[in-house]
């Protein structure tokens, strides 16, 4: 017997319609949408722990002269701004501060040829446009994220702009 | 163009500040040594510059501006109390420059609060080198 076309069109029709419910079935469910935020602390994180990195490596030049008091501040505050930024680490969604590096400057000052005036200059001016540089970056990052993570953004672009101008002056 | 009330809030308690860093810095200018003076004179034309401006963003959004209050309670004896005056006038914008950041509804007022804060805080650090301050920066300006 010769199936009827109505019959074969109805036997395509629930083909289709059980591969599309199979389709779904195997469709993994959509991924939860993306914070910008967590990319834009993660940034941020990452230029603080820079700033920190460079701050580590002048101090070891002009240790125990007055440009590394002025840099040892700065970078008091860059650790506040990591602890501040903290929830961003990955793997750390706790929010545990992050350790920075291990900073010679940080130490007290030991005996070292100290750096000459000059040298202390350079550091300086180096390190305003370093922190002028990480000012704009901030900024810039308080565009696209949420309100309160714009807040801190600004808190830092601003902390990071003072740090040039203190550096300059 | 018209604003949400959160927002006509910010920028008029903004305004308000201005007009009162204004006044205080015309009062403790006179106080400061030729150097310091001519950091207050900048920082005075500075403040009404972002009064005009902020006056502006009101105007714009339909809203009215405040009129500085008719006194205000400025006494300042010396060098000493001119800078300490002068790093609280910029503290004291920071906080609300950080709120317009925070909790503006419209977005385009965020790159106004934070060029702001930034403004303060640089200000407000190089006051506190004036005053002989160490360390003269602040981790999180605007907080309180």
């Amino acid at each position: 017997m010769t199936p009827s076309r109505r019959s074969v069109l109805a036997a395509a029709s629930a083909a289709l319609v059980a591969a599309c419910t199979r389709s779904r079935a195997r469709t993994s469910p959509p991924p939860p949408p993306v914070d910008p935020d967590v990319a834009l602390r993660a940034q941020a994180v990452t230029r603080e722990q820079s700033l920190i990195n460079e701050l580590d490596r002048s101090l070891a030049v002009v240790a125990g002269t007055p440009a590394a008091a002025l840099l040892r501040q700065v970078r008091a505050d860059h650790v506040v701004h990591l602890q501040a930024l903290a929830p961003a680490l990955p793997g750390d969604p706790g929010g545990t501060p992050p350790a920075p590096t291990p900073s010679v400057g940080s130490r007290p000052s030991a005996p070292a040829p100290a750096a000459t005036a000059r040298t202390q200059a350079a550091h300086r001016r180096t390190q305003a446009a370093r922190e002028h540089a990480a000012a704009a970056a901030h900024a810039s990052a308080t565009v696209t994220a949420s309100g309160p993570l714009a807040a801190l953004l600004a808190q830092l672009a601003a902390s990071e702009a003072s740090h040039a101008a203190v550096a300059a002056a | 163009m018209t604003g949400s009330a959160g927002d006509l809030r910010l920028l008029t308690g903004l305004v308000a500040a201005e007009h009162a860093a204004i006044a205080g810095y015309a009062v403790l200018g006179s106080r400061l040594a030729t150097a310091a003076r001519a950091q207050a004179v900048a920082a005075f034309d500075t403040h009404r510059s972002s009064r005009d401006a902020l006056s502006a963003l009101l105007v714009a959004r339909g809203a009215p501006v405040p009129d500085p209050a008719p006194a205000y309670d400025v006494e300042v004896a010396g060098q000493a109390e001119a800078l300490a005056l002068a790093v609280r006038l910029e503290e004291g914008l920071s906080l609300r420059w950080l709120d317009l950041v925070g909790l503006a509804a419209d977005r385009r007022l965020r790159p106004v609060g934070v060029q702001g804060l930034q403004d303060t805080a640089v200000r407000a650090a190089l006051w506190r080198l004036a005053q002989g301050r160490s360390p003269a920066t602040v981790a999180l300006p605007g907080s309180d």
